[in-house]
């Protein structure tokens, strides 16, 4: 196989997996096409055209059905999501249906290419959905429950001084601190991350990079705070 | 003489139980009145400091849910960005 296939077979699985879906079957089951040259047969192309809107089409339609069912998107991501997967998907099954009637191998093979140029599935349709998830369940879940949480850790200590001991107040100072780093690594992460286009990906495949560091960033700060949490509530209890 | 303090003898005793009795029940105290109660002691709880309350079990219990729930939104995120991190590794799908 080669890498650029294997590895798009390999992130289809990761990315539906962890949206709680099972991997698509095609990762244990596809052959192994060549990938389609200037020189391959009208043929050569159709089969790997075949597998490859197969393959997206199995990963959208499992991300469609993840996306609709969590509780953790905004309303107003999971529209633009759903929007997005169900348009690749749409032209996934356009493509699928043109490519293999084509009688032309020109045509074909310009069609191929289009499977990845024109919608980028996995690089950005599947890749910012799970971004917009990471920064959503953080700014509508975690995050929340945290400042919550110091808030009345916070009126504990306020109530009971002699509880402070000066090691949990740093440690309540911390959590507080990670929650605000929180805050802002994630503003506006989410709709940013949504707002890429394959044609914007086209131009610079960085250009997810840094959105996705700032979610994994804020992840990094919230766990911390949670931590900071617990530890207390321990020392308190 | 001897017949004198054998006359006042008995008129004694009792004079004596009745002072006995007014000094057991406070009421021979200066300032104590008809109607007065006796100012009590004062308690002896006044004089000691009470123990720093323990944090109720409902706050303790919301900010224990508190930090479950966020436990499992950081879970389900971790995820999530893992998937990002593989398909970052996509260059080209």
């Amino acid at each position: 196989m080669s890498r650029s296939l294997a590895v798009a077979a390999t992130v289809g699985a990761i990315v539906l997996g962890s949206v709680g879906v099972a991997a698509p079957a095609f990762a244990a089951t596809t052959t192994d096409p060549p990938k389609p040259t200037n020189h391959s047969t009208l043929s050569q192309i159709q089969a790997a055209a075949a597998i490859q809107t197969a393959n997206r089409i199995t990963a959208l339609n499992a991300g469609i059905t993840k996306v609709n069912s969590t509780a953790r998107l905004t309303a107003p991501d999971k529209s633009t999501i759903l929007g997005t997967l169900n348009g690749d998907l749409s032209g996934m099954k356009t493509l699928h249906s043109k490519i293999a009637a084509d009688t032309d191998a020109t045509v074909a093979l310009a069609d191929y290419r289009s499977i990845y140029n024109k919608y980028r599935v996995y690089a950005v349709g599947l890749h910012q959905s799970s971004i917009a998830a990471t920064a959503d369940g953080l700014t509508g879940t975690a995050i929340p429950k945290l400042q919550s949480a110091a808030l009345k850790i916070s009126a504990l200590f306020a109530a009971d001084p002699l509880k402070a001991t000066p090691a949990l107040q740093a440690q309540l100072a911390d959590m507080q601190a990670k929650t605000a780093d929180a805050v802002s690594k994630t503003s506006g992460l989410a709709a940013g991350a949504l707002a890429v286009t394959p044609a914007a990906y086209n131009a610079n495949h960085a250009v997810l990079v840094d959105l996705r560091a700032a979610a994994r960033d804020a992840l990094a700060d919230s766990k911390a705070a949670a931590e900071d949490g617990k530890a207390i509530l321990a020392a308190i209890s | 003489m001897t017949g004198i303090r054998a006359a006042r003898a008995p008129r004694l005793v009792p004079v004596a139980v009745v002072a006995l009795i007014l000094a057991l029940t406070g009421c021979s105290r200066l300032g104590t009145s008809a109607g007065e109660a006796p100012t009590p002691a004062p308690p002896a709880a006044a004089t000691t400091t009470s123990a720093p309350a323990a944090p109720d079990a409902a706050t303790l219990g919301s900010i224990s849910s508190d930090l479950g729930s966020a436990g499992t939104a950081n879970t389900e995120a971790d995820s999530n960005a893992t998937a990002s991190d593989q398909a970052a590794q996509n260059d080209n799908g």
